[in-house]
């Protein structure tokens, strides 16, 4: 047991190896889902059966409604319109499957090396940071989301400037979940609601949206800084397409 | 050719492990049917083919994960050696013996991840929570996948 956490707790070729193994058997199986209504669960379901009912509705009146086929041009026309306006060179790309574990928070993309995509670039959309690529194969891409308290961005307050570090917290109930900015000057005046985004530094491109202040309060271990709690500007629980920065 | 159908089956829990929602009612928690279908094949194989087995369930799980490559497998690994030496004394058939095979490897692997995300009074309320509902899940497995097998076996 112990040569094995030596074996694959370092970062080598084999266990890349080994892990792109798994992850090209496993992934075709994610995709399957697409075809297996039980995937998804009751709830869901019901809501969706209730929303294609009234959609039904709508289009024997009208012929014209488009529904999700309407809903998915606007946000992609948002992702356009973002893409427009920033200089980013970017890739987009449809979300295909979450984190199996519950301990990480991550998403699967159909996006990979083949197109462009390595680890460590950003990925965002219109609302703003989604979190960073972590895993590429040649298809997909996995996406560590900021969520997750092992992603770290240099970020920086909008108004005070002032900057820190943002990540994840992992909670007991996470209905929605949270980020917290730490290492911010213990002086700064902050007020909730001021806006937070990427400093540049690290693999963040400057001025990506992080989301919002709720609470700041001195770190209770030290002392020395604060604490700032956030409310991301993503709704992780609805992503279906995003951006990844490649250049 | 029964190893390729498990090894099939547990590639195919974990996609459906991570193309399940969570379950947002319950604090956004997902529910895991790999360490049910480790408790299982613990509980009813021989120890090598059991540890394979769950050592495949472990890096299928952190292959769709962003989670350290193995250290799923190291759990469910430690979970089955542990599992099949203890056989002799456990009744594989009695319910609360799956139930806690099943929690108890949840925790295990919850506990290895804690070692890396860190532990807190948040995450360990949340395991309570998946250990009880994998411990729910490994009981029914227990049952279907033993009908399955003696229908499998009369036809």
């Amino acid at each position: 047991m112990v040569s094995w956490v030596i074996l694959l707790g370092q970062p080598t070729a084999f266990s890349g190896k080994l892990r792109m193994v798994f992850v090209q058997l496993g992934t075709p199986f994610v995709k399957l889902g697409d075809y297996i209504p039980v995937v998804r669960s009751r709830r869901s379901l019901a809501k969706q059966n209730q929303e294609l009912a009234r959609e039904n509705q709508v289009l024997r009146e009208e012929v014209r409604a488009l529904g999700e086929t309407g809903r998915e041009n606007l946000r992609l026309h948002q992702l356009l319109g973002l893409k427009e306006h920033t200089n980013l060179h970017t890739v987009t790309a449809a979300v295909i499957g979450r984190d199996s574990s519950n301990w990480w928070k991550s998403i699967e993309i159909d996006r990979g090396s083949e197109d462009g995509l390595r680890t460590n670039m950003a990925v965002l959309n219109a609302d703003g940071l989604i979190g960073k690529t972590v895993a590429v194969t040649r298809g997909e891409a996995r996406i560590l989301l900021l969520t997750d308290p092992n992603c770290k961005v240099s970020a920086a307050l909008q108004d005070t400037r002032e900057p820190g570090v943002v990540s994840g917290v992992e909670a007991a109930f996470s209905f929605s979940p949270r980020c917290q900015m730490t290492y911010v000057n213990r002086d700064a005046k902050i007020r909730p609601g001021e806006g937070v985004v990427t400093s540049g530094l690290g693999v963040f491109p400057k001025g990506i949206f992080v989301g919002v202040v709720t609470h700041a309060q001195l770190n209770k271990q030290t002392g020395m800084y604060l604490d700032v709690d956030l409310k991301p500007a993503v709704d992780f629980r609805r992503l279906e397409e995003v951006l990844v920065v490649v250049e | 050719m029964n190893t390729l159908i498990a090894i099939a089956g547990i590639l195919i829990a974990a996609a459906l492990q991570a193309r399940m929602p969570s379950l947002w009612w319950l604090g956004g928690v997902r529910v895991e049917f790999l360490p049910a279908l480790v408790a299982y094949v613990s509980l009813t194989m021989h120890r090598g083919r059991a540890l394979a087995l769950a050592l495949v369930a472990g890096m299928a799980q952190d292959a769709l994960s962003a989670a350290p490559f193995g250290i799923t497998a190291l759990a469910y690994g430690i979970a089955a050696v542990w599992m099949t030496s203890l056989r002799d004394v456990l009744d594989r058939d009695l319910p609360w013996v799956q139930l806690g095979s099943g929690a108890l490897t949840s925790v295990g692997a919850a506990v290895v991840a804690f070692f890396v995300v860190g532990a807190s009074v948040g995450a360990v309320f949340k395991l309570c929570v998946i250990a009880s509902i994998t411990g729910m899940l490994t009981v029914i497995l227990f049952f279907a996948l033993d009908y399955s097998r003696m229908a499998w076996g009369n036809a």
